[in-house]
């Protein structure tokens, strides 16, 4: 693995291929296993090291060291929530004349819009707690995709691809820069949708396996949606050995493979062996204390609202992403599906709007708070928008052409709104920003060219942005 | 093919007139009436009622379907070809913009006025004359659009080693004669002394056993043939024990596992909708039976690629070979594309892909938007190609769902001659029954509501019911196709009696040259065959069919210097760690070099001398004096050369999670040795999850029969590496994470095969000490030394005062599993049934019946099926 001493790492450098990055583990993941949380992370950015996901240096500065990116399945409606269209109020009831939706029947958002903060940015009065953090958050309206289907969208928004399996952006990230905590997975996705393309949604593809998400509740996972960590991550915990017995039988696996080493030539391999025991025994601790839903003390359930029914879920997921981001994960997805509103818009999105309002506002208050809020980029989005005209009465149908993506910390210009739909909320026309240019650009906050991040597979160099994506240069703070 | 008994069922829909006009320019001489007509009368209306659903521009392409071009309508929508020229009546479109049919009414909002109506019924009537053509990109105009690929020159391959023929190589002469046994061991040999290298001494004869019995059976080998083994001083005890692992069945699902790598093979679709393949598992079993049979590897190429092309002697040799083209169906497929052609030509792409990869070691598909970045392989060769593809046609069924793109499937003779797979579980099969009685009700009932509140002027009734209509509609149709398969007692029906496969259209095509691989870039005709790819040999048209034989032929030939060696290299990969050529998958110029080019030649000369046997090359390995080396290091080796690419010593393997499982079974005595009949993805309906979520896995199978659905690998193969059945696979990954620990400390099914092996042992009349040297046998292949046995034994002592302590396990009756599969099963009944139904199914003992002992012996078992050398071959 060549870093170059200007702390630039060469095409070359990433270009490894996989069995080499894996095959390092069995050398250097001893040592790294042995030493406590963060340890390496007090030596980040100078060591080289074999373990395939030691921290690794960006290719320039970053402006982001993680990511929590607060996902929406289903489509949310940007017309409702973040992009006020007064025409379309206006002109509520009437149908289009021309276009190719014409005969289509307008319907103005039924939610009262204001201006908040400093900034004076518009919220609706959906989202009333995200809204005091006007002043943080960089609101993308000028969003769009390629395709108006979930999954084809939704995979999208995950790989870069609709069509071809792909690495996701979490796994692209954790191949870039690698992870300071070797006690815990590097990318974790939070309760998972198991359509929509499913586990390639954080899956690695090509890439070494190691950049896979780790999955924690979710509909693949036994617990079926389930967020105890036990439920959440399989064989996290014995349901037989107490702890004492347990260490008993690794101690015996690991004399047996100690016996083994001698005279068997494949002492590295064995090595690894030892080492996944010793880091699975640790991660089975420190998992478990690191979500440990005993020790939230009373502000932070006030915070995100863990004691009211309705926000009760996505908060406690949200605070995991808090308590993963602090102990050194570097990517963390939540997941929250439920947004596809055909109908009975009305009352449906006030449902689907109170159960993230207060998770996500204390999310941003408790990372602001604990400082982290500047090095974390949190992200929020649906796979594409909803349309300005009806459908079912007072539904509306998706919109991949323009809808609205936010982001807050990391280096995302505060306090701004970039980019516009047209007069009815239908099409990105001002700053319009593929969903390749978002991967470019949160690449780019993590300290990575979207362009020299590749990864060599099937005789070719491959990229998260494949030939596309520019990073939006307005909205770096 | 009509004529023949294994004429697959034909849908009227599916029979793609004449496809010979879908992608090659219309040249019909329209004449200026026609031009007229279609220009003063249907144009006018297509573009005023249809084009804003569809049209290749349209904001969402409604049923796959565009008209804004005539190749559009030729190719037609999920539900097929839109016109039959000269036939209203037999046209979807006509019969749509009639009203018909309630379910299928266009434009959906408003009918067309009569005279409109006439007017499309004219036109088709008169042949649908459409002088629409696309409008393509004058040869000049496209030079400046066609992205630039690498500029690699056409000669730029004629020296590279890949594309040279085979030679047949002198074999080197060498310093030490004796150790030498064959040609094999000369090349090898030769190369190390020239680096001052000496071979490592000859393995024991209990590891020797051991690799040999999972090399060729995947299984470890028995305590009786280890002992037999050993006991054996016969000099062709060798030889012996090689032809009976090769004539046991457990050779072809060993072997046949490593193909279906290759092959991508999985149960279902992938990509973002992951519909079921209920027939898959015939293509997994042919390849199994063709291993074990050692069809020739020509012949095994040809079958797949154009077995239904074949000419044949009887019936069962064509189900053979028809079932052998499952190959070009099972490849992972996007069934929720809305555009045909995309779909269409998606499909081509992955199985060119596929078929270079896996057979010739080329990346073909790299050349689909522009030409090859590093080999001679131009656009044009790959469209080319593309044209014998598409003019083929792929039986991967599918859904019967109005969003999904489907297809017809082969149906096999009833004359007892094919298996129907097995029974699904009468419980199973009634709860589906249960559900599609409860869904035609409702759709008979919604049907009712939408009629009344039409006969009470309220137009097409409302959207809501008109939707959840076309929902349970949808369902029904999926429920029943799954209830088709079974008859009432659960036993497969003739619904079972399908298979996937391939068969040339009735028409063929030639690709269009598409600009960037862009649908709406196209560029000229490409006259469809076999490219000078490579420079392998002079290019080839195809007259006649769609040139899948030809192409076939030309991969399978003797003369073709990639084919032989691609497959003596996996050989090679799978019985010494590494391919001499490492890069499996690509032998183009940025693949890897081999490390001893002489005899990579001499196995790719014996492969066709010897008939293409898969077998005689396996044993001509297997037999040589380097196969049988140890692993032991020496300083020198690894100073020299640490990664063994020289193989001075035999390198020690990891083994693949499927070898690992059945090592478990077989150690344990729990193994279901017997082939499984079908699979149980059979029993999904179309959602593969379904299979996930009903928690059907059964637990004592050998691995190979597993059902693997593309989005849900099973916990343990996923676990261990199983190659992503996305893609080709040669080479898999051989990872060492905790995930891996985790799933071998704490995994119920772990925990139950332990207690089955502790059970036995503690059943056996032997003392403690025997039952410890019966447990290394079964699992290691060894005795264990006195270090390990006192290792043990300090575990036992250690395990049993904690026990007595604190308590070493949850012994509160064992209550730990129960209570929490009790708060698992309080959310409703169904999960319950679910639950309990599954640790039955999987045969795991609920811990209330443990006791200390067998607690402890169980531990100790596991502890050897989770150490490293359990997982590793030496």
């Amino acid at each position: 693995m060549t870093i170059h001493e200007d702390g630039f790492c060469s095409n070359r450098a990433y270009a490894l291929s996989r069995r080499e990055m894996l095959k390092g583990v069995s050398c250097g993941f001893g040592m790294l296993a042995f030493g406590g949380i963060s340890a390496a992370a007090a030596a980040a950015g100078s060591r080289i090291s074999d373990n395939p996901l030691a921290p690794r240096d960006p290719h320039f500065a970053p402006s982001a060291k993680r990511v929590i990116f607060l996902c929406m399945s289903g489509g949310p409606s940007h017309l409702d929530m973040f992009d006020y269209k007064p025409r379309l109020v206006a002109d509520d009831g009437q149908r289009l004349s021309s276009g190719r939706r014409r005969n289509a029947l307008l319907m103005g958002s039924p939610f009262e819009f204001s201006r908040h903060g400093e900034s004076g940015t518009w919220f609706s009065e959906l989202v009333p707690n995200i809204a005091t953090h006007a002043d943080r958050i960089c609101m993308l309206n000028g969003m769009h995709t390629d395709i108006p289907a979930h999954a084809q969208a939704f995979v999208q928004m995950h790989t870069g691809s609709s069509q071809f399996v792909r690495p996701s952006l979490g796994a692209w990230s954790l191949y870039g820069l690698g992870t300071v905590n070797e006690n815990l997975p590097g990318f974790v996705t939070i309760a998972p949708p198991s359509g929509n393309g499913g586990a390639q949604n954080y899956g690695s593809a090509f890439l070494p396996a190691v950049t896979q998400g780790t999955r924690l509740g979710g509909a693949r996972s036994r617990g079926g949606g389930e967020i105890d960590t036990e439920d959440a991550i399989p064989n996290i915990a014995s349901e037989r050995l107490s702890r004492s017995g347990q260490r008993e039988q690794i101690d015996l696996i690991q004399r047996l493979n100690k016996h083994s080493i001698r005279g068997r030539g494949n002492r590295d391999d064995v090595e690894a062996v030892i080492q996944s025991y010793e880091l699975a025994f640790r991660m089975q601790d420190t998992l478990p204390q690191v979500l440990d839903a005993t020790r939230i003390d009373k502000r932070s359930r006030d915070l995100y609202g863990l004691d009211e029914e309705a926000t009760a879920e996505f908060g406690r997921q949200c605070l995991m992403a808090r308590q993963l981001a602090e102990n050194g994960v570097r990517f963390i997805e939540v997941g929250r599906g439920g947004w596809d509103h055909h109908r009975n818009l009305r009352q449906s999105m006030v449902d689907s709007c109170t159960a993230i309002d207060r998770p996500i506002a204390g999310l941003l208050t408790d990372l602001a708070e604990r400082g982290m809020l500047e090095d974390t980029l949190v992200l929020y989005g649906g796979e594409f928008g909803r349309t300005p005209d009806a459908q079912n009465g007072d539904g509306r149908d998706h919109n991949a052409k323009g809808f609205t993506m936010w982001m807050a910390g990391g280096g995302a210009r505060p306090g701004i709104t970039h980019g516009a739909t047209d007069e009815y909320g239908a099409e990105a026309v001002d700053g319009r920003v593929h969903i390749h240019d978002w991967h470019a650009t949160i690449l780019h906050m993590l300290g990575l060219n979207h362009e020299e991040l590749t990864y060599q597979h099937a005789g070719r160099d491959f990229r998260l942005t494949d030939v596309h994506g520019n990073v939006v240069r307005e909205i770096l703070s | 093919m009509t004529s023949h008994p294994l004429a697959p069922l034909r849908s009227l829909l599916l029979l793609l007139g004449s496809a010979s006009t879908v992608f090659a320019q219309s040249s019909d001489g329209l004449s200026d009436q026609d031009v007229h007509f279609f220009e003063a009368s249907i144009r006018p209306i297509l573009v005023e009622h249809c084009f804003d659903c569809h049209a290749s521009g349209a904001d969402r392409i409604r049923g796959g379907l565009v008209l804004d071009s005539k190749e559009g309508w030729v190719l037609g929508g999920v539900s097929g070809p839109a016109i039959v020229p000269g036939d209203p009546d037999a046209s979807l479109l006509i019969q749509s913009v009639r009203w018909e049919d309630e379910d299928f009414q266009m434009p959906p909002r408003r009918k067309l006025s009569d005279r409109e109506i006439h007017l499309l019924e004219e036109w088709v009537r008169r042949g649908a004359p459409d002088p629409r053509v696309i409008d393509r990109a004058d040869p000049e105009a496209m030079a400046d659009r066609i992205l630039p690929g690498g500029g690699v020159p056409k000669e730029a391959g004629l020296d590279h080693w890949a594309f040279q023929p085979v030679r047949s190589v002198e074999p080197p002469s060498v310093e030490d004669e004796r150790w030498v046994e064959g040609d094999i061991d000369r090349h090898l040999l030769a190369r190390l002394e020239a680096e001052g290298l000496r071979p490592a001494p000859d393995a024991r004869p209990e590891d020797l056993i051991r690799r040999l019995s999972f090399d060729l059976r995947g299984l470890p080998p028995t305590p009786e043939e280890i002992r037999a083994f050993e006991s054996d001083r016969s000099e062709d005890a060798w030889e012996r024990l090689v032809d009976a692992y090769l004539a046991s069945p457990e050779f072809g699902e060993r072997w046949g596992r490593h193909w279906l790598d290759v092959a991508r093979f999985a149960e279902s679709s992938g990509k973002e909708t992951d519909i079921a393949y209920p027939f898959a598992w015939r293509y997994r079993d042919w390849v199994i039976d063709a291993l074990n049979r050692d069809m020739p590897y020509d012949d095994f190429i040809r079958a797949q690629i154009a077995g239904d092309l074949l000419p044949v002697r009887e019936v069962s040799q064509a189900t053979d070979h028809l079932l052998a083209t499952g190959y070009l169906a099972i490849g992972a497929k996007s069934h929720g594309e809305r555009n045909r052609r995309q779909f269409v030509l998606d499909v081509a792409d992955e199985q060119i892909d596929a078929i270079t990869q896996g057979m010739l070691g080329l990346t073909v598909s790299c050349a689909r938007c522009h030409d090859h970045k590093y080999d001679p392989i131009s656009q044009r060769d790959y469209y080319q190609l593309a044209g014998i593809f598409l003019s083929s046609e792929p039986l991967f069924g599918g859904a019967p769902h109005s969003r999904n793109m489907t297809s017809d499937l082969y149906t096999l003779p009833d004359d007892g001659s094919v298996t129907r797979g097995m029974s699904i579980p009468s419980m199973l099969r009634d709860q589906v029954s249960t559900f599609a009685e409860r869904t035609r009700s409702e759709v008979e009932r919604l049907r009712d509501e939408i009629a009344t509140a039409r006969q009470n002027g309220a137009g097409r009734g409302d959207d809501q019911a008109r939707a959840r209509l076309r929902q349970n509609t949808n369902r029904l149709a999926l429920l029943d196709d799954l209830l088709g398969r079974y008859n009432e007692d659960g036993s497969p029906s003739e619904g079972m009696l399908n298979a996937m496969g391939t068969r040339d259209r009735a028409d063929s095509v030639d690709a269009t040259f598409l600009i960037r691989g862009e649908l709406d870039q196209p560029g000229d005709v490409v006259p469809r065959g076999i490219p000078a790819i490579a420079n392998l040999s002079e290019p080839l048209l195809v007259n006649r069919g769609s040139g899948r034989l030809d192409f076939a032929d030309w991969i399978a030939s003797d003369e073709n210097p990639l084919t032989a060696r691609v497959m003596v290299n996996r050989i090679w990969l799978h019985l010494f760690g590494a391919g001499l050529v490492e890069s499996t998958e690509n032998f183009g110029l940025e693949g890897r070099a081999p490390s001893h080019p002489g005899l990579l030649d001499h196995l790719a000369g014996r492969l066709v001398a010897n008939d293409w046997s898969i077998k005689d090359t396996i044993r001509e390995v297997v037999t040589s004096h380097a196969y049988r080396m140890s692993t032991r290091e020496s300083a020198r080796g690894l100073r020299v050369d640490p990664d063994n690419r020289l193989v001075w010593r035999m390198s020690p393997r990891r083994l693949e999670g499927e070898a690992i499982r059945d090592a478990i079974l077989r150690s344990a005595g729990t193994l279901d040795a017997e082939p499984q009949d079908g699979s149980i993805v059979a029993w999904a309906g179309a959602r593969s999850d379904s299979i996930a979520r009903a928690n059907l896995l059964p637990s004592t199978m050998r691995s190979v029969y597993m059902p693997i659905l593309r989005g849900n690998i099973p916990e343990f193969l996923d676990t261990f590496d199983i190659a992503e059945p996305s893609f080709v696979t040669g080479t898999r990954e051989k990872t060492s994470v905790p995930s891996q620990a985790l799933f071998l400390l704490n995994d119920e099914w772990v925990h139950a095969q332990a207690d089955a092996m502790a059970r036995e042992l503690l059943a056996a009349d032997l003392d403690d000490g025997e039952r410890v040297e019966e447990a290394f046998m079964r699992t290691l292949g060894r005795l264990p030394s006195s270090g390990e046995k006192a290792s043990v034994r300090s575990f036992f002592e250690d395990f049993e005062r904690l026990a007595a302590e604190e308590g070493a396990w949850d012994q509160a009756g064992g209550e730990a599993l129960p209570e929490r599969l009790e708060r698992l099963a309080r959310s409703s009944p169904a999960r319950r049934a679910a639950i309990e139904r599954r640790l039955r199914e999987r045969g795991i003992t609920l811990p209330a019946t443990l006791d200390d002992r067998i607690v402890a012996w169980s531990a100790f078992c596991q502890s050897l099926f989770a150490s490293a050398e359990f997982r590793y071959v030496n």
